[in-house]
Formats: structure tokens, sequence, C-alpha cells
């Protein structure tokens, strides 16, 4: 069982402040060991800190943030070696060629899988002698991922890694990601905006909304709490209609479209009783979910 | 809404470069404007003053026009470019030739006194030798490549050397009418081409990229170019491969564990511009050898000045001058490299070390290059106390320099911010420099072995407070 104290991640009452503004507000998140973690919110929802700010390349206003039970912000070298990063905006040397940059990063490390690297190079079309500097930004995500991978880290954080990567590309990268994950050993977590490609892999989700984590469990669990009711009564229903748990209510006369998180039997029995009603229960995607929470339309 | 023409001549007032020539030339043409008369002396400076002023103005209102240009913004938004282009190429004329013009027509006549002789300014003459600068530093502006940058720079020597002076006297003194027109004549065409060339820029020209200006941040915010990969797509080419030595990284081994000076060498393998450090010393060397020919120094007239003082000051402001502009984009790469494994202590020391090693480095090659001239004409004053002494001064002060650059670039401001208070400090020191080695009946003084060690005693808490500051400083 992974505790807070060993946990490759483990964030407690962090915040970051920005002159008035709070990216980071109060957060706690502890990502156990072996899991895949989807890092999921809206733009400007504080991602990419509660990311650097794990990885101790931005310093909590408040809060402590530790990788391995370590403080993020002076990890030892040991700690670092284990750790894989591919950040969101991609710079690397431009002017090396990609064998020379891949051969550069590998010299920090105590250990370099080649066969991986090069596998992972040819299945994804990238060339050894093209020069970093005009590779397209795909291709680039794509070199940042490898290199990410090369020292086969035991924690990869990864931020929105796949957005400019194209269908097949991104295929087969979930596919690696998996791979990495499968020994249930290594840790991942990334965010994204693409909720298909989280559903695809992702065990553990977290959702950052206004620098707070307004959710952090596994993915199941939300898709099995988070489920939308049609309510049809035979009398016009209150506008404000007060069932437990709702995260979104849509109320029209004697029918009502109502998101609820921890929907239970007991709950529906309760809704049909009180308002001499007929629920139907609808399943959410994940996307869905993430709408509802965020009360989109 | 505020007038197009009038919304983009504004934009310019944004760029504090600007300002502060504003506020320069504003006060300078006040001066002009109340002076009925002036005497010699206090004339020529302002003429040479003027002259400088309309000639970063050709820089600061180019490099302006091309941010606004080198963007898909000026080919798809309509009726962006040609205002863009008007606006630029009215305070072009405004900066450049009307501004020399009124410096010149105030300036026609000098008075002579307290032993100055009268002067006589012919104004075409003037503008000509003033636009031909102009025109040299807007093409600079615009194409931003290092070696038209040095080809500019050259010119310029050539220009200031004394085989150059009296063309440059019977010039603005309106006895060399031919030189002046043909001069203008050039400047003008030349300025006329580079605004028909910005008229037609697009992605497939060469000159399209951007080096970083210097508001970087309004680049990022307003091209999204996130990923810098124009300015990234510049440095790619077979030259910049050879000035990198990239071949060294073939040979790189694990450096895991290494000794910090190892590993601070590693660093260099990705920072520095392996071979561009002996080409700058060279390519100053020859500079100087040219230009003390001309001069004159083979005749036996060369003086201690000449060739002790002045490469020794050049070697004392152009590395951090260098360093202050290529060291800033170290930030891109910044927080990968920041997760390698090493402690943050031990990232930070190899970084500092990598650094100053790469600073004494261009501190040594453009010594020695500049030195050419004295190891040619005067190998024995090599070694005299004189020059060993201002060697030694001129190390402490790279000692100094790097530690304030380095307490500076912690805030890791725009390019503009960094590089400028980087140019005062390289300022200070070649004052302090000046001041110590004095110029007394042709002899220069030997710097005090006291103020040498007080350079070293600043430097040092400074070095070691940077080192604590940026061990609390965000590496993203």
């Amino acid at each position: 069982m992974t505790t807070a104290n060993n946990s490759p991640i483990a964030l407690a009452g962090v915040r970051k402040q920005y002159g008035a503004k709070a990216a980071l507000d109060g957060v706690d998140l502890v990502i156990p060991a072996g899991s895949v973690v989807g890092l999921l919110g809206q733009n400007a929802a504080g991602k990419t800190t509660l990311i650097k700010t794990a990885l101790g390349l931005i310093r909590p206003t408040n809060g402590e943030a530790t990788i391995f039970g370590e403080p993020s912000w002076d990890l030892s070298a040991a700690t670092k070696a284990r750790i894989g990063y591919v950040p969101q905006v991609i710079t690397l040397y431009p002017w090396m060629r990609i064998r020379q940059l891949i051969k550069y990063t590998a010299s920090f490390y105590p250990r370099w899988n080649d066969g991986l690297v090069t596998k992972l190079l040819t299945t994804w079309d990238v060339g050894g002698e093209d020069k970093v500097g005009i590779l397209s930004v795909g291709t680039l995500q794509k070199l940042a991922i490898v290199l990410a991978l090369g020292h086969e880290p035991d924690l990869l954080v990864l931020d929105e890694p796949a957005a400019s990567l194209d269908p097949g590309a991104r295929r087969d990268f979930l596919r690696t990601l998996l791979e990495v994950a499968a020994d249930g050993r290594r840790t991942v977590l990334f965010s994204t905006h693409i909720t298909s490609d989280l559903e695809r892999v992702a065990d553990r989700v977290a959702i950052l909304r206004a620098g707070k984590i307004a959710y952090d469990g596994a993915l199941d669990d939300l898709k099995d709490s988070v489920k939308r009711l049609h309510i049809t009564a035979t009398a016009p229903l209150p506008v404000d209609l007060q069932i437990p748990g709702v995260v979104k209510s849509q109320v029209e006369g004697n029918e009502a479209l109502i998101s609820v998180r921890d929907v239970s039997p007991a709950l529906i029995e309760q809704i049909r009783r009180n308002y001499a009603a007929t629920v139907g229960v609808q399943d959410l995607n994940l996307e869905d979910i993430f709408l509802e929470l965020h009360h989109h339309a | 809404m505020r007038n197009r023409y009038a919304q983009i001549a504004l934009t310019y007032t944004d760029r504090w470069s600007m300002r502060a020539w504003l506020i320069l030339t504003a006060m300078l043409v006040a001066w002009l404007a109340l002076t009925r008369q002036a005497n010699f002396s206090e004339r020529l400076p302002m003429l040479m003053l003027g002259g400088t002023a309309c000639v970063f103005a050709a820089t600061i209102v180019t490099s302006q026009v091309k941010e606004q240009i080198a963007d898909p913004r000026s080919a798809l938004t309509p009726g962006f470019r040609t205002p863009h282009l008007i606006v630029g190429g009215v305070l072009l004329t405004a900066t450049t030739l009307g501004l020399a013009s009124y410096i010149a027509w105030r300036s026609a006549h000098i008075e002579g006194g307290f032993g100055w002789p009268a002067l006589r300014i012919w104004p075409p003459g003037y503008v000509a030798i003033v636009m031909i600068s102009a025109a040299a530093m807007a093409w600079m502006g615009y194409l931003q490549s290092p070696p038209f940058i040095f080809c500019v720079m050259a010119l310029g020597a050539v220009f200031v050397m004394p085989i150059s002076e009296p063309l440059n006297w019977q010039t603005i003194s309106g006895r060399a009418p031919v030189t002046a027109c043909v001069m203008l004549a050039l400047a003008l065409a030349s300025l006329i081409a580079l605004w028909w060339r910005m008229a037609l820029l697009n992605e497939e020209m060469r000159e399209y990229h951007r080096l970083d200006s210097f508001s970087p941040n309004l680049k990022l915010s307003m091209t999204g170019d996130r990923f810098y990969r124009r300015s990234a797509a510049a440095e790619v080419g077979w030259f910049n491969e050879w000035l990198r030595g990239a071949g060294r990284i073939d040979r790189a081994r694990n450096v895991l564990g290494a000794s910090l000076m190892r590993r601070a060498a590693h660093w260099r393998l990705a920072i520095s511009f392996a071979r561009a450090n002996p080409l700058f010393g060279a390519l100053f060397g020859m500079m100087l050898l040219v230009m003390d020919y001309f001069g004159g120094l083979h005749e036996g007239k060369g003086e201690q000045g000449v060739l002790i003082a002045v490469p020794i000051l050049i070697g004392l402001v152009v590395p951090m001058l260098i360093a202050g502009c290529t060291w800033p984009r170290r930030w891109y790469t910044l927080a990968q490299d920041a997760l390698r494994p090493a402690t943050r202590r031990q990232f930070l020391a190899e970084q500092g070390a990598a650094m100053g090693w790469e600073l004494m480095s261009l501190w040594f090659w453009i010594t020695v290059g500049a030195l050419l001239p004295t190891i040619w004409y005067r190998p024995h004053w090599l070694l005299s106390a004189t020059t060993l002494a201002m060697l030694a001064l001129t190390a402490a002060e790279q000692v100094l320099l790097f530690a304030v650059f380095v307490w500076i670039a912690r805030y890791r401001g725009t390019l503009f911010f960094t590089w400028t208070l980087t140019l005062l400090a390289v300022a200070a020191a070649g004052f302090l420099f000046v001041h110590e080695i004095g110029h007394a009946d042709d002899r220069l003084r030997i710097p005090s072995p006291l103020v040498i060690a007080a350079v070293l005693v600043v430097a040092l808490p400074v070095l070691v407070d940077a080192y604590r500051r940026w061990l609390r400083t965000d590496l993203d």
C-alpha cells in the first residue's frame, strides 16, 4: 500500500500564488505507485502549475510537494533519475541531430534502454540524422516522449503529451504508455484535454477546477458515481429541485434533467416517491462528466 | 476608435528602447533649438551624438516593423501590412533624414573659440554620412544575422579609421559634394530596397525568421509561435553546427557522478559556441591589425594606448556583451535540464561553472586576438608590468561582471532588460578600467593591486548571493 510518505507524487495543501491570483489553491493529491493518473481541467485550471510544482520546478507558496518521499524542491540525483518528464512547450537544442540529442540526454542517466528508444523512433518514423530545429511540432513531441522514456523512469509525467500527435501516433503513444505501466511498477501522471485518451489508459483521474482538486479517485468510481437522471413527474417540478449530490440541474415543467454524484438505488427511489415521478438513469462518459462538473451545456 | 495609423505609431512607444531614445533626442533637439551659437567643442559632440541617435532610430524602427511584418497576421489580416510599412517608413524618414537635416541646419556654422577652429558644416554632407550609417543599421535590424552584423561592424571600423578621416571631413564640410551625393543616393536606395523587401516578406524568405528580439514576451503572445520554431530553424545550418562543435557530442561519455568541472564541460557541449570564441579573437585581431596598419603604427607612430589599453579594453567589454545576448536563450531548456540527475545545488553550480568557463574562454580569446597587433609590432610590451597588471584587472572585472549578470539573470526578464543592465555593468567596468590606467604624458598607469583585489572582494559576495538566490528561484 502506498502512503503519502513514499508515494510517487504527494501534494499537501499546496498553494501557488502569482500576484493576486492563486494558480493552485490548497491542493491535496496523492498518486499511488503503479497507477496511471489523468489530470483533467479547463484551460488555466492550474494543471501545468500543479505538474511543475510536483516536479520541483516551481516552489509552492504554501504547502508541501514530495516525490518518492523527498521534497520536490530539493530532489536527490537518484530520485531525479527515476523521473521522466515531457513538458507542454518542448524546447530542445535545435542545432543537434536527433541521435546526438539522444546520446547527450543518455549521458546523464545511470541506465538507458537503447532498444526501446530505437524501437520508438522506428515506430514513429523519426530519423536520427534530422536536426531538432526543423522538426514539426508533432515530431518534436514524439522525440520528447522518447527522451522521457529512454531511461525507463519509475515516474513519468507528461503535460498534454498527445496534443500535437496525429491519430496513428497518438494510438502508438497510448499503447506505449500502457506497456510502460503494464508491470505495475511505474507510475504515470499526464494532463490532457482528450478525455477519450484518458479513458483508454488511465485508472485514476484527478480533476482540477480553479486551482482546487474537484475530484480525485478511480476512473471507474467516477463513472459509476456520476449519472444523469431523466425525471418525469405528474405535476410541475420545483425549479430548485432539492436532490443530494446534484452537479447540474435543468428543470422545465414536469421534466428535469439532473446530473448527480453518488447515485444510489435509495436516492432514485426517494426521488420517485417525493415527486411521484419516473426516473431514467443514463451512464455518462468522461467527457460528459467533465462538462457536467464544469456546468457546460 | 483611434485612427489606424495613430494606433500603429503608438506601438512604437511600447518599446523601452524607443522611449529612452525619445527622451534623449528631445533633450538634444531642445539644446540645439535653444542655443543660438555654440563653439566647436560644444557643438561637435552634439553633431556626433545626433548622428548616433539617427542611426539607432533606424535600427529600432526597422526591427519594430519586422516584428510586425514577420508574422502570419501581416499576410492574413486585410489591410495590415501597408499601414504598418507606411507608418514605419514615415517614422524612419523623420528620425533619420528629418532629424539629421535639422541637426545639420542648426549646426551649419560652428563658431571657433578657446583655441578651437571655426567649422562650416555642409548639411547634405553630414546627412549623407548619417544616412549611410543609418541604412547599414536598418539592414542589420532587419536581417538579424550575426555575420551581417560583423560585416557592418568591420565597415564601421574602416569608416572611423584615420585613413577615412580626411574623406569624412571633406564630405561634411562640402569639399566632396559628389561623394556626399553618391552616399546619400546609396543610402536612400538601400532603404527603399529594404522597405520593398519587407513589403514582400513571406515564410519562404530566409530572413522571415526572427532571433530573439528585444520583446520576446510580445512575440510569444502575439505570434502563437510557442515553440520558437522559426528561431530554432535559424540554428540548424552547417555553420552553426561547426561553430557549436556538434561532432563532440558523438564522443560524449556518461557523466553521472562525474566531477563538477567534467559535468560543466559536458554542459558546455550543449550551451557554448565552442569554435566561435577563437574565431571572435581572430576577427578582432585581423580588424585591429588592419586599422593599426593604416593608422601608421608600422611607421613607429604607435603608442601604449593603442597597442595595450585598447586591446585589453576590448577584451574587457566584448565578452560580456556577447554572453549577455546568448545566455538568456538558456532559459528555454532550463526546466528539462534541471530534471537531469543532480541535486539543485549541483545543477546550479554546474551551470555557473559552465557559464563562467565560457566567459573566461571568450575573455581569453578576444584579449589574445585584440593583442595581435601588439604581438606583431611591440612583442616586448606584452610581458611588461603595465600589461600584466591590466590583464589582471580585466580578469578580476570579468568575475565581477559574471557575478552581476548571474544576479540579474535570475529575474529572467526580457532580453532588453537583461542586456541593458549588462550593458550598464560593462560600461561601469570599462569606466573603472580607463580611470585606473589614466593617461598622462603618453604613458599608462599601472592599475593598483589594491583596486584589483577590491574588485574581487566585491565580486565574490555578489556571486555567493546570486547562487543563494538562484537556489530559491523557480526553474520552470
